[in-house]
Order: C-alpha cells, then structure tokens, then sequence
C-alpha cells in the first residue's frame, strides 16, 4: 500500500482546521440564545452530525447500486466506509439531541417520531454491519451488502421527513413546524454563519474521513487476499 | 409582567452544552484512534504475509 497521498494529507489538514474554526464559531462566535442558554450551542454540531449521517447512508445506497451494476468491489469498499463513518456520526446527533433535550423537554429521550425514526436507523445500519461479519465470500458478501443499504436507505427520507409529515415535539430550525415543537427557535444572522459554517465544515470532514477509510478498506482487501494465497 | 420575564438571564445550561461537546470529541478521537489502530494492525499483517509468500517461494 502506498503512502498516504499528498492531496489527502492536505484534506487531513483542512478538516482539522474546519472542525476548529467552527467550534469557534459554535462556542465563541454565536450568540447566547435567550430561553434556551448554553444548550443550544449544541445544536450546530447536533444538525451537522446528522447532516453527516444521512448524507453518508445515502452515499452507501448510491454505492451499493454502483455494485449491483459493475460487480466491482471497490464499490462495496466505498460502501462500508460511509455506513461506518455515518453510523459514528448519527450517534454523535442522537446523544447531542438527548442531552439537549434534557433542560428543554425535561427528559434524555421520548419516543417521538423523530427520534424514534432516527434510533431504527442507526439499529439498521449497525445490524448491516453485525450481518456482514457473518458472511465469508467476499462476492456474497458485497451482494448482500448493496442490497441491504439499499433498502436501508429509505430509513433517510423516513427520518429527515419526520418531523415535517407527523405531529412532534422535535422543532424544525428551517421551515414550519408543528404546533406541539418545544425548543425552536429563530436564527440570527451570526447563529446561520455558525450552523452553514458547521455542515460545510463537517461535509469536507465526511470526505476526508471517507477517503482514509477507503484507503483501509483497500489495505484489508489486499490482507484478505494474500491469507488466502498463503493458505492455498 | 412581561417586561420583568424579559429581564430575566437565559437558564444556566453549560453544563449540558460542556457534556455534549466532551462526548462529540471523545467519539471523534476514539474513532480516529480506531482507524488508526486498524491500519497499523492490517499493515504488520500484511508484513507477515509477505515474509511468508517469500519463504514459501524459497
């Protein structure tokens, strides 16, 4: 396996310079919301980690097609990656949401329609990986896999379209919510800097994330491979 | 009455708002740290396989 690429090395770079610009931002930069307090801070890293979670799920049901269409493996590579990166990511939102709800509704967790929908797809993606492991033909394997993220994927719209399509308590930031939400609230100006800045900043980390991950799927590859040589 | 409820600070919520960056950090780092281990493990396989394909082909 080759040395890690310059342009990745700069992406590395970037992506930590990012994260820390918008940890400013969210931390420093924003302004105190009013009702909330301190909390709300966590809601730009919230929404950017979930942002993150589903872009990466999709990207697994784009890349399970890719495969379903080539029978090339490196589209499996691709494909376990993002689950794997999106699984990280959308526990981070689940966990930041609970302990934002914790002042603001009161309790860590309530089987809301956002959050419910948001917790079968995390179990979802976890059991694709779980199942996986089961699986020794690296061809089965990947079949099976472009399969699953691709029914997986319908989990996404489920989620994001949740609390715009039931009655919930989960506020919508950006359009109109319903009547039961607790928590909205209205941006300023500095609050919108600090909330695009975060999901640009995470997008380029899922990139760069991804691409390491690659790099690993493909060293593993290549390990698989050579046992098996050995060993005939 | 109304004047008064505006006067009033926001709640003191930091310790929450501090607990959730803590964990949003602590999983980032253990997941690079996994990662990275991962690599490290696959590539002294890898060295293994090697020096054993080379035995094999002496």
């Amino acid at each position: 396996m080759n040395a890690k690429p310059r342009a990745l090395l700069i992406l590395d770079v970037l992506s930590a310079l990012l994260l820390a610009a918008a940890t400013y931002l969210a931390l420093i930069y924003a302004p105190l919301e009013a009702v909330m307090g301190a909390v709300q801070r966590v809601f730009y890293f919230h929404v950017a980690s979930a942002w993150i979670g589903m872009l990466g799920f999709l990207a697994a049901g784009v890349a399970g097609i890719a495969y379903l269409r080539t029978q090339n493996l490196r589209w499996d590579i691709v494909e376990v990656a993002a689950v794997e990166i999106s699984l990280v990511f959308f526990f981070i939102a689940i966990v930041l949401g609970s302990i934002w709800a914790r002042p603001v509704w009161n309790t860590w967790w309530t089987w809301d329609p956002r959050l419910t929908t948001a917790a079968i797809t995390e179990l979802i993606y976890i059991a694709y990986l779980m199942l996986r492991q089961g699986i020794e033909d690296p061809n089965r394997r990947a079949r099976f896999g472009a399969v699953y993220t691709l029914v997986g994927a319908v989990s996404v719209p489920i989620t994001f379209m949740a609390i715009r399509l039931f009655r919930t308590i989960h506020p919508v930031v950006i359009g109109s919510q319903s009547a039961e939400a607790q928590g909205g609230f209205n941006m300023t100006a500095d609050m919108k800097v600090a909330f695009f800045f975060a999901l640009f900043a995470f997008t380029v980390i899922f990139a760069d994330l991804l691409w390491n991950r690659i790099r690993l799927g493909h060293l593993a590859q290549e390990v698989e491979q050579r046992k098996l040589k050995v060993m005939q | 009455m109304n004047g008064l409820f505006l006067l009033q600070p926001p709640p003191d919520t930091s310790a929450y708002m501090i607990a959730g960056y803590a964990i949003f950090f602590t999983v980032l780092v253990i997941y690079l740290l996994s990662l990275f281990l991962r690599w490290q493990n696959l590539r002294r396989d890898l060295s293994i396989l090697e020096d054993l394909e080379d035995e094999s082909k002496r």
